[in-house]
């Protein structure tokens, strides 16, 4: 009986993951369109705005896996000091 | 996943798919908004340029949304093959 509520936990938690990856992809398209696309005399996307697209989601990625590592880092640092601080005292 | 019903996996991923919809639609509008529409209201009619603005606006818009799925669709693809690579080359643990 134990095992069911551990279960609900690991769905949820996935789904969680997966809702805020889709959020991020909201965002991310709103983001490249509202930087990118600026002509409506056409409907079609033009070569210039697909390439710009293309570079605003690729930046997005490399900025989004940058930023994670820089926090990570401060975080183990943080939680370094914090280990030595409670050594010390 | 196994712990939930079919149905209720299906209710949980229609429920998210009826959010994002309800996200994307809300941002397309603002956006439409901003880019076709300046804010001066001297008349309650939407122009002719406005109108036909909004509508390639909206078909640029779902557009560019559905390429950046399809590539971040694909890129997801590939991180999971490589990760599955990188797992099958690690030496399994040997049980004690």
């Amino acid at each position: 009986m134990t095992t069911v509520p551990q279960l609900d936990q690991q769905t949820e938690s996935t789904m969680k993951q997966f809702r805020e990856f889709l959020l991020s992809y909201n965002k991310l398209s709103e983001m490249c369109f509202t930087d990118c696309v600026h002509d409506f005399t056409t409907r079609k996307v033009l070569d210039s705005e697909q390439n710009c697209t293309t570079n605003c989601m690729d930046k997005y990625l490399k900025i989004t896996q940058r930023i994670s590592q820089r926090f990570q880092e401060a975080q183990m640092q943080q939680n370094d000091s914090a280990k030595v601080h409670s050594l010390i005292s | 996943m196994s712990s939930l019903t079919q149905e209720e996996q299906l209710k949980l991923i229609s429920d998210l798919e009826i959010e994002m919809m309800a996200d994307m639609y809300n941002r397309m509008s603002s956006a439409c908004q901003k880019k076709c529409v300046p804010p001066r209201y001297k008349d309650a009619e939407l122009n002719k340029g406005e109108a036909v603005c909004i509508d390639r606006c909206v078909a640029k818009y779902m557009d560019i949304h559905d390429r950046i799925g399809k590539k971040l669709t694909s890129i997801s693809m590939q991180d999971e093959e490589t990760m599955k690579k990188i797992q099958g080359q690690m030496p399994q643990p040997t049980p004690k």
